[in-house]
């Protein structure tokens, strides 16, 4: 008899099955379409190796899951058939065991269907590497793991169904807290099914993710054993119980509305908490930084800004204030547009543990406690200013295109600030750190103008001077004025955005009288020059390397070695990070000591370690001449070994 | 009339009050989330980000959802026919469905913008009424939008995709649609931040966008009594559904078929320092005037390359070429789409005439053939053929080539298959010393089958695009070594690579007195584990040099599968060999981690040969 529902499930289902195959099928003449078909290797459509290849597979997956419970119970009982359903002479437990197996077999099927069609297209390739880029426990391993989220999808899926379409809301909200939140809360991902295809690798050898695997196993057997005791419950079903409640007076205004009012009473308790941090500034800072945030907000308005800033921030604000709008004036000459426009809002009041500050069009945010002296607040201010002025002489397409100009806006910033708020020491440290990008990270045009994966190689510190050195080059080799006629040329409105990165600043430069080739070999040749200069200080930074990870009772220790005698005051750190793009990009620092033998020891904590794998950055910082100079490695990762 | 209307919307409030509820809620959480994300954002500046950020899902997913609830719903199952039964005119009650989305659309969405606005105390009243006109017009445009598209029924899906696949188009064609009306309205980049100015142009542009959604959404209700929309409402038939998806695959095809964008015109140099060809399309840019002569030669090279291009392979129109000539740097090409043409950066340095003749016609091979010159089993021949034919070789410089090939042989076995595959001779005896085997292996073509034969073969191979797509693999003629050579000679690959083994023999005993004079080197690379980290370890043995000789240890990371090795993720590292030492090791510290896998090679120069000898090459796992 099950075989008979499981056939009458196919029949239900058979449309969305067609464009289930449809969309897998379509994958191959694509393929076929776009590239000789004799060029394709097997890992490169592999979910193993291409993140996209795996959330896309991964989604694909867990929405036909949905879709497929969706049909089941919950139309059944839209359209009114669950008696007749329940009328025929079958146990019900067949009846919802059908409504899970039909699914999970199908999605079972689409997963052997697409690893055979992966394996067809990479038949005709001819490279001579083909045939070691294909192993079969590879392919064992990427079909447990799509098996897998199969059946636990299908899993979560019958559970959700009870919510009827809600249940879908739930799921969208589910992903949407989870991109916001994932960075601050990294156990969210947890709980994130689509983990059990992320697989590790040890050398060629795949990792199963066991834990993700188990806990998802028994969660979505869990979540199948509530949906089944809710659609066919052992005595009658438990939809129909809560029916009839609904029916009774005390109850029925009791269910929906107090489950409803309770949701919205946590929602607006999250919310008066948060207003009530966020209006009285509870700030996680040490004592001293915490003295900067105290106090009533005050505003200060000037011709261009309009500063707000709290009490304890007064004296230095109100210093600042009398140089902005100069400052604002000049930033606009020098790059060839009116000073007037929109009041630009300036932030004092809250601080950042990345930033010293940051801008957006009409807004800058400045964390005082970043920059002591004067002198920094000013450069600081300068270079938020600039980025404020250059997004309006560019139409904001400076942030618009930010992976091919990011760059450039940090660079341009930097080399105004420093014009206007001239510091030999800070510049000369500048030059220091780029001549060791350029030594030591063999830095290049080409991977600066791919910002995303710039900031995942190198974090986020090396941008402010390799983008100020470049910067500096243009301005040398084609004019004082190229920095403005650059912004104007890509705030115009046939500008060709639509270019790759190295087309459009060809594009840009060429507008602007000049000739990338130009910079790039003056830019070239000024960090030679400097590595030259500075060769004697440059072999006494200590070479990082290294990074050994094991576990150390509840943390994670990191051992690395620093070569060279480091000057007085050299402070060694590691970057960790658990999210290679977006904010955490830059991962957060943890200091280490060094011991007498030269190794360098760190104690991470170990929620930075993400399936058996630790990311990090070794990094140094010292200060020449007042000035900090520091100095990361790329990012690298590492097994953790027990 | 007014009582009408409150009437109906009473209906629609019994009708949605609970979804109307779970959208509220759905909406706060969305903002908490947001709200959540700014408080713990260090770069976040505004907290206005919040509303365009939460409105940005929640308007569009709301209308959708509500139109499916209020609309779609209602005229499938033909609920509306008790409604129109009643005294009421006909267009009150589209009108009244219509204002009650209006109105809770822009009450959740007003009260989020309101409540966000209220945190922020530093909000003016213009920048309020900025905001405020901002996502009413966003939520008017949205709803009016997803109105029209409820009322067509079951095309509404057709539609709904018809217009994304048509927005998509128009962005790949360069169109920005960011400032385009409603999407410019909520734009992360200027909602939060504009303060003085309204935009107008995109209120402009959402409303003429609205009128024609009204148009369509209370127009259709109203036409033939609403019958239209009736009819609509109905299910789909079996011939319609394969209609509709038809529909749907030509607008997938028209998306990936339509040209993304314009091409290019070939880049040009501006300024001082350019010398340009009177003739062919060549541009020679010399950072240095003391340069010029040097320029000069690159420039009549190039000008011969190109001119040759047309006269002996036949090619209508060269590529475009550049060539700047700089005191830094390396080697970098930027080749882009045919018809785009080539830049070149070399360091003056390196920049033998020569040299830019054979990366020149290399790369011009491979954008003239779309590519597929670089294609494995055509590599050696697109390679060989380049620096064979391009450059002005004489004996000597031949010699200098087999001279590498015979070295090579030393220690990699030269068999029928290791000549074929490209990116494994690549990787054994570098990239560089592989072109130098591919020159030898051209030689013989030449030698045995003719100049035409092999000019011919190029025609065919290197200067026109032979197989881009599936269609060209299956239906065109497949012109990919070593099938080409024996159809154009009649000899296979295994004949002709005996051939050229007896060519190599007869080189050895011709070159065997600089042969002899060159010392044998060896190496072996291994891993070191240490406390602080892993080691590359190579380990080096042969004469004793006399003076220091700088090897290199080339190192790259390497993803868990193996295909070739990209040569520009490789890195070099210094490995001096003093005089007078038999024997060193020398070590790559603390770059691999556990777990990681790298490619390494070792490679040193020879006294009286100009490139350098890879001594070994393997790739390591780090344990």
């Amino acid at each position: 008899m099950l075989r008979v529902l499981m056939r009458q499930e196919l029949r239900r289902l058979l449309p969305w099955i067609v464009v289930l195959v449809a969309i897998d099928l379509s994958y191959l003449p694509l393929e076929l379409f776009f590239r000789p078909p004799d060029t394709a290797a097997w890992v490169s459509s592999s979910r193993l190796f291409t993140g996209s290849l795996r959330d896309y597979g991964g989604l694909l997956t867990l929405a036909f899951a949905l879709l497929f419970c969706q049909a089941g119970f919950p139309r059944d009982e839209e359209e009114g058939t669950l008696p007749f359903l329940f009328g025929l002479p079958v146990p019900r437990a067949q009846i919802f065991l059908a409504r899970v197996l039909t699914p999970g077999l199908i999605l079972s099927g689409e997963a052997l269907l697409w690893e055979l069609l992966r394996w067809t297209v990479h038949l005709p390739a001819t490279g001579s590497f083909i045939g070691h880029t294909f192993r079969t426990d590879w392919l064992l391993t990427t079909l447990v793991t799509s098996l897998a989220l199969a059946w636990i999808s299908v899993g979560y899926g019958q559970l959700l169904s009870v919510f009827r379409r809600f249940g879908l809301l739930l799921v969208f909200t589910f992903y949407l807290a989870l991109s916001q939140l994932e960075g601050q809360a990294p156990w969210l991902g947890k709980l994130d099914p689509l983990r059990v295809l992320r697989v590790e690798f040890v050398g060629q050898q795949a990792l199963l993710p066991g834990k993700a695997l188990l806990g998802h196993a028994l969660g979505a057997l869990l979540a199948s054993c509530l949906a089944g005791w809710f659609w066919v419950g052992p005595t009658e079903r438990v939809s129909e119980l809560f029916a009839r409640w609904r029916l009774r007076p005390p109850l029925r205004w009791l269910l929906r509305p107090v489950v409803l009012w309770s949701c919205g009473a946590l929602l607006a308790g999250w919310a008066g908490v948060s207003a009530l941090k966020s209006r009285y500034g509870v700030v996680s800072a040490d004592g001293a930084t915490r003295a900067l945030f105290d106090g009533r907000v005050l505003s200060k308005r000037t011709r261009y800004h309009e500063l707000r800033y709290r009490e304890a921030l007064a004296p230095r604000v109100e210093l600042l204030a009398k140089v902005t709008d100069e400052l604002h004036e000049r930033l606009a000459t020098r790059l060839g547009m009116e000073a007037a426009g929109d009041v630009v809002s300036v932030d004092f009041t809250r601080e950042s543990e990345t930033h010293a500050g940051t801008a957006n069009p009409n807004t800058i945010r400045m964390d005082p406690s970043a920059a002591p002296s004067a002198d920094a607040l000013e450069r600081v201010f300068a270079h938020e200013s600039t980025h404020v002025l250059s997004l309006r002489a560019s139409a904001l397409r400076l942030s618009r295109e930010g992976e091919a100009l990011g760059f450039f806006s940090e660079g341009l910033a930097e080399a105004l600030a420093l014009e206007l708020r001239p510091n030999a020491a800070v510049l000369e440290a500048r030059r220091l750190e780029a001549a060791l990008a350029q030594q030591r990270l063999a830095l290049t045009f080409d991977r600066m103008i791919r910002y995303g994966d710039f900031r995942q190689r190198y974090g986020t510190l090396l941008v402010y001077s390799a983008g100020l050195t470049w910067t500096q080059a243009l301005i040398a080799s084609c004019g004082q004025e190229s920095p403005q006629k650059v912004l104007h040329a890509l705030g115009s409105p046939d500008a060709p955005l639509k270019q790759p990165p190295l087309g459009l600043w060809q594009h840009l430069l060429q507008r602007a009288g000049c000739d990338l080739s130009r910079v790039n070999g003056a830019w070239e040749s000024q960090l030679a020059a400097s590595t030259k200069e500075l060769e004697a200080e440059l072999a006494r930074v200590p070479f990082l390397q290294g990074g050994n990870a094991r576990w150390d009772g509840d943390a994670v220790q990191l051992l690395a070695q620093a070569d060279g005698e480091p000057v007085e005051g050299t402070v060694f750190f590691v970057n960790v990070r658990t999210q290679s793009t977006g904010p955490e990009a830059g991962g957060t620092p943890v200091s280490g000591r060094r011991r007498a033998d030269g190794a360098l020891e760190f104690r991470v904590p170990t929620r930075n370690v993400v399936d058996g794998g630790l990311e990090f950055q070794l990094c140094l910082r010292f200060e020449r001449q007042g000035a900090p100079v520091s100095f990361g490695n790329e990012w690298a990762k590492t097994r953790v070994a027990p | 009339m007014i009582v009408h209307q409150l009437r109906l919307w009473q209906k629609e409030l019994r009708q949605q009050r609970w979804s109307l509820l779970v959208a509220a809620l759905f909406l706060a959480l969305l903002g908490l989330i947001a709200w959540h994300a700014y408080e713990t954002s260090g770069t976040a500046t505004t907290r206005m980000t919040v509303i365009s950020e939460t409105l940005g899902v929640f308007v569009p997913l709301f209308a959708l959802t509500q139109a499916h609830y209020s609309v779609v719903r209602e005229y499938r199952q033909q609920t509306q026919l008790f409604v129109e039964a009643l005294p009421l005119r006909r267009w009150e009650f589209p009108l009244a469905k219509l204002s009650w989305g209006l109105l809770t659309q822009g009450m959740l969405a007003g009260g989020l913008c309101l409540w966000v606005t209220q945190l922020a105390d530093d909000t003016p009243a213009r920048f309020l009424a900025i905001t405020c006109t901002r996502t009413l017009a966003f939520v008017a445009v949205c709803w009016s939008v997803a109105f029209a598209l409820a009322m067509l029924g079951r095309l509404r899906w057709l539609a709904g995709v018809t217009l994304w696949v048509g927005c998509y188009l128009l962005s790949k064609r360069g169109v920005e649609l960011g400032r385009f009306g409603p999407f410019a309205l909520l734009d992360k980049l200027s909602f939060p931040f504009e303060r003085e100015s309204f935009p107008v142009r995109a209120l402009l542009q959402s409303g003429a966008v609205t009128a024609a959604a009204l148009l369509l959404g209370l127009g259709l209700p109203l036409l033939h009594e609403g019958s239209v929309t009736e009819r609509l409402a109905r299910p789909a038939s079996a011939g319609e559904k394969t209609g509709f998806w038809a529909v749907l695959l030509a607008q997938g095809a028209l998306v990936y078929l339509l040209p993304r964008e314009q091409r290019r015109e070939p880049f040009s140099f501006t300024g001082a320092g350019v010398l340009a060809s009177e003739q062919r399309n060549v541009q020679v840019r010399c950072e240095d005037a003391a340069f010029e002569p040097k320029a000069r030669e690159v420039l009549a090279e190039l000008e011969q390359l190109s001119s040759r291009l047309t006269t002996e392979l036949h090619v209508a129109e060269p590529p475009a070429l550049r060539v700047t000539l700089r005191h830094t740097g390396g080697i970098r090409v930027v080749s882009g789409q045919p018809g785009e043409g080539l830049l070149l950066e070399l360091n003056l340095q390196w920049a033998t005439p020569a040299l830019v003749a054979f990366l020149a016609a290399g790369h011009s091979f491979n954008q003239l053939s779309a590519g597929r010159a670089s294609f494995e089993p055509n590599r050696w021949f697109s390679n060989g053929f380049a620096r064979y034919w391009a450059p002005t070789n004489d004996r000597a410089a031949i010699d200098q080539y087999w001279l590498d090939a015979l070295l090579v042989r030393r220690r990699v076995p030269f068999d029928e298959q290791l000549l074929s595959q490209w990116e494994r001779l690549a990787e054994l005896a570098g990239e560089d010393v592989a072109t130098s085997i591919a020159l030898t292996l051209v030689e013989v073509v030449e030698q045995r089958f003719g100049r035409e034969q092999l000019l011919q073969l190029a025609r065919a191979l290197l200067v026109r695009p032979t197989i881009r797509n599936g269609f060209d693999w299956l239906v065109a003629e497949r012109a990919d070594f070593p099938a080409a050579l024996e159809r154009a000679t009649g000899e296979s690959w295994a004949a002709f690579i005996a051939a050229y083994q007896l060519q190599l023999d007869a080189a050895a005993v011709r070159l065997a007195q600089p042969l002899a004079a060159l010392p044998t080197l060896s190496a072996t690379l291994g891993v070191e584990h240490t406390e602080v980290g892993s080691n590359l370890v190579a380990d080096l043995s042969g004469l004793a040099p006399d003076s220091a000789r700088e090897c290199l240890f080339r190192h790259a990371p390497l993803p868990p599968y193996d295909l070739a090795v990209p040569s520009d993720t490789v890195q070099d590292a210094s490995l001096p060999w003093s005089a007078g030492v038999a024997s060193f090791t020398g070590r790559v510290r603390g770059r691999y981690q556990s777990g990681q896998r790298a490619f390494a090679a070792i490679d040193c120069p020879l006294p009286g040969l100009a490139r350098y000898l890879r001594l070994d090459a393997r790739r390591l796992d780090i344990p």
